[in-house]
């Protein structure tokens, strides 16, 4: 059961381990379609999470939201299948654990957080039961994936997003979505690894500077603008509270995406997950960078269109 | 005591730290101590962020620019008419010349690695292929984008040709120079280096000597001093000397302690060849109506880089002919003379005062300028005011206030005549050299004598490069070249050693006898001491050196990192 099934990631999953073999349903608290849907699933109500796991014999916590919901899902479903007796926890948490750390940063570092996603999803770890396998993937992305095609590339062609100096240094610890349900599906499959927290994350990342070339290339946003810093500032610091102020004022329908100073930071972080861990442990075969954005940029064409010349 | 201050240091959040921190007599260890935190010095840095090795880079200036310790660069020119002052066309602060060099980026050629019987002393002991790798690291790092240094590479969908049907038997218009924001190294990695806890950076360090160990074969230790009467020592595993090509052989020969000739010059090779460049504006270009206008500015790449075409001298034609390498740009006339009508060029010539010394040295010349000579300038301005207006503001729009800025100015002259721009090969010469001084700066440090020289081969390639344009130009008819041969000469030295590319003074060869170097930029004869830089470089190219300074400089890095891995077993 993948409970947040119906999302980018848990969808993900979901093809992973039907692929797999496994009979595997998607529980989403929206309606999930399809003959693998196991139907609506609040997992902040553990009566309902509890009902949903019945049969179960493993669950995938793929479940996102607010700091509360994803916390008291965390909870539910540690104590259900605790309670069912399930063989399987496998609980998707975020490189966010790891705060504004710097350099190679393996599972044993300390988590810091510091944001409220961050901080949620420390809190999500500990509640999620000292036999659950913790996957920490980096930034999730892949064909569909809004958030790290659909936006970034929106982003690139409105020139917000491009070569960002300094700001842009950061390492982009890319993870196709593919390869998170094929670590998923290891989770699941190999012997031994109850407990066990596991980085995922491409062996090389790139710098994001990088990748903003290399995406907005490949979607047509040429030439890539060089981003001046006051201009990130005004992004950060002006332009997304007052889009977040619409947004409130229930204007949210056609506004452009915002830069939050979180995500800015997540630009010029230079942290490396080690990803070795999981190579030795999951064995999966990862998606190369070149081609996972090449995948996105092909799916991005189809739903934004070519660039107006 | 002195070491428990230095572990504090070393252990604080913010490595970037001024060296009066530093306890007198203090000995800190480093598995690597890069001195110069210029492009060489920074890119070598970078390699090593977030790994075990314990990086110390040294810098004799501070974040920005200062007379104290920009005065250390003083010293003594022989020929002050051929050579800039030492205390121009360089930077002693936080990222070197860097933060006041054009950013122009330019491979050298792969016949610039290659023995040319015609040149003598010329070869590299690498190939081209050997760079070419860390060439497209290094683009990347110096901001100037992909490697892609060649017209179908950078612009598939086709890049307009300079001049409308050129086809040179001599010459090729498909090469690229592509510039760099410019990057001032220090500014732009600065962050990183502080992010990286494994790198030091002091600050107002300045290495005044290298003292070998018993063996002579290595550096045991690298003394500092400070402007404030600080000593204190870096004992290191590895020294990269990365202070550029005038200060690197100047450290070199003042480090006699053990041998008296200084250290890697047992062959007498340190600080001889010094190169620079020979360029110059030359000649009146004619362009044919019927050929459309020239195309002779940038154009930007999809990594968001200013590219621009220029004439090659082809390496067929460096044989045929017998000469270095060489080449040229579609230039606007000398704003200096009135006569070209443009009111742009006219300001320009105006505006000269307010523009740094290595920038307007081409907006000065000899003599007075006659009242009506003023006169004309005034009117040239008057009557082409919104031309004029109109460049005032793409300059400071797409210059003064863009981080990647607009590089050079670009105009089309009312009177439809251009110039030739130049830019040659110096062949190494053995008689063009720096040596140490009597005088001696405010650390005790002696000060450096240049004798700079050209040959008459540099002057050969420049005479003789300039008539194969001419004939390839009239050739295909698309334009006519007019220069008075005898004025060759001294448009090629009215700039002297241009652009402050300081090369050769610490060459590369295979053996000792002949430069100081290995291939692998070691320092013959010792076992633990590197040279990144432009003071390796064996010949000087048609190139600015800094793409290739930053790209041997990551060569380096490489095969140091293969070293500390097999002695210290990380990396």
């Amino acid at each position: 059961m993948v409970l947040g099934g119906g999302g980018f990631v848990g969808g993900a999953i979901m093809r992973a381990l039907t692929e797999a073999g496994f009979a595997a349903f998607a529980a989403h608290r929206h309606p999930v379609g399809g003959p693998a849907a196991a139907g609506v699933c609040d997992a902040t109500d553990p009566v309902v999470v509890r009902n949903t796991l019945l049969g179960a014999g493993c669950v995938v916590n793929a479940v996102l939201g607010d700091a509360a919901s994803m916390l008291a899902a965390t909870r539910n479903i540690t104590a259900a299948a605790s309670m069912l007796g399930l063989r399987r926890v496998v609980h998707l948490s975020s490189m966010a654990v790891y705060g504004p750390t710097v350099g190679l940063v393996q599972e044993s570092a300390k988590l810091i957080g510091g944001r409220s996603y961050a901080d949620a999803k420390i809190a999500c770890e500990a509640a999620s039961g000292a036999d659950a396998i913790i996957l920490r993937p980096g930034i999730v992305y892949g064909p569909g994936g809004e958030q790290w095609a659909g936006r970034i590339g929106r982003l690139l062609r409105a020139g917000r997003l491009g070569d960002l100096g300094e700001a842009g240094d950061g390492r982009c610890n890319l993870i196709h979505a593919r390869d998170v349900g094929a670590a998923v599906v290891a989770a699941l499959a190999r012997p031994g690894l109850e407990g066990r927290i596991f980085n995922l994350s491409t062996p090389a990342p790139p710098r994001w500077n990088q990748v903003f070339f290399a995406f907005g290339r490949a979607i047509g946003a040429v030439p890539v603008a060089r981003v001046a810093a006051w201009r990130l500032m005004v992004e950060g610091r002006v332009l997304t509270p007052l889009l977040h102020l619409a947004k409130i004022g229930g204007m949210s329908a056609r506004l452009p995406a915002a830069m939050p100073r979180s995500l800015l930071a997540l630009f010029g972080q230079d942290i490396m997950l080690d990803y070795h861990m999981a190579d030795q442990a999951l064995g999966f075969a990862r998606t190369a960078d070149a081609d996972g954005l090449g995948e996105c940029a092909a799916w991005f064409l189809r739903r934004y269109g070519k660039p107006r010349r | 005591m002195c070491r428990l201050v230095f572990a504090q240091i070393w252990q604080a959040t913010t490595v970037i730290v001024d060296a009066s921190n530093i306890a007198d007599g203090t000995k800190l260890p480093a598995d690597l101590c890069i001195i110069g935190a210029g492009v060489a010095g920074i890119a070598v840095a970078l390699e090593f962020e977030h790994s075990r090795i314990s990086v110390l880079l040294l810098e004799a200036g501070g974040v920005k620019e200062a007379a104290a310790t920009q005065a250390f660069y003083d010293g003594d020119v022989i020929d002050r008419s051929l050579h800039p002052p030492l205390t121009r066309y360089r930077r002693c602060a936080l990222g070197g010349s860097s933060g006041i060099w054009g950013g122009r980026c330019v491979p050298f050629d792969p016949i610039d690695f290659e023995a040319r019987p015609w040149v003598p002393r010329s070869g590299w002991p690498l190939r081209y292929e050997d760079l070419l790798p860390y060439y497209k690291r290094a683009s990347w790092l110096c901001e100037a984008g992909e490697f892609a240094y060649s017209a179908d590479e950078a612009f598939p969908d086709g890049m307009p040709a300079i001049l409308s049907r050129f086809r040179g038997r001599h010459f090729t218009d498909t090469t690229l120079e592509r510039f760099s924001c410019p990057t001032n190294f220090g500014m732009r990695y600065r962050k990183r280096l502080l992010a990286a806890r494994n790198i030091t950076v002091l600050l107002r360090a300045s290495a005044v000597e290298l003292d070998e160990g018993g063996d002579g074969q290595s550096v045991a230790e690298v003394s500092v001093a400070t402007l404030g009467g600080l000593r204190f020592s870096v004992q290191p595993r590895y020294v990269v000397l990365a202070a550029g090509g005038l200060e690197v052989p100047r450290l070199l020969l003042a480090s006699r302690r053990q041998q008296p000739a200084g250290i890697g010059n047992a062959h007498d090779q340190v600080g001889r060849c010094y190169m620079s460049h020979i360029a110059g504006t030359i000649g009146k270009v004619s362009l044919p109506a019927a050929f459309g206008r020239p195309c002779h500015g940038y154009r930007t790449s999809d990594d968001g880089t200013y590219c621009r075409r220029r004439f090659a001298l082809t390496a067929d034609a460096q044989q045929r002919l017998g000469v270095g390498n060489f080449i040229a740009r579609l230039h606007h006339p000398a704003p200096r003379d009135p006569s070209h009508r443009t009111g742009v060029l006219s300001a320009l010539f105006f505006a000269r005062p307010a523009i740094r010394f290595e920038y307007a040295l081409r907006l000065h010349g000899h003599g007075k300028l006659s009242a009506r000579d003023w006169l004309r300038h005034l009117c040239n301005v008057a009557f082409d005011l919104p031309d004029t207006c109109r460049f005032a503001w793409h300059w400071l729009r797409d210059h003064s206030l863009a981080e990647r800025k607009f590089p050079s100015v670009i105009v089309r002259p009312k009177g439809g005549q251009y110039s030739v721009d130049f830019h040659a090969e110096q062949a190494p010469n053995p008689q063009s050299r720096v040596t140490l001084g009597t005088k001696r700066d405010a650390l005790g440090m002696p000060k450096l004598v240049v004798d700079w020289r050209v040959t008459p081969l540099d002057m050969r390639t420049v005479r003789e490069a300039l008539a194969a344009l001419k004939a390839d130009f009239s050739q295909t008819g698309c334009a006519t070249l007019e220069y008075d041969p005898d004025e060759v000469e001294a448009c090629a030295l009215r700039y002297g050693a241009y652009g402050g590319h300081h090369i050769g003074t610490a060459r590369m060869s295979a053996s000792p006898q002949d430069g100081v170097v290995d291939a692998q930029c070691r320092v013959h004869g010792m076992d633990n001491l590197f040279i990144a830089g432009s003071a390796v470089f064996p010949t000087s190219s048609q190139a600015n050196p800094t793409l290739t300074i930053a790209a041997l400089a990551l060569r380096l890095a490489d095969g140091l990192k293969r070293d500390l891995s097999v002695k210290l077993g990380c990396c």
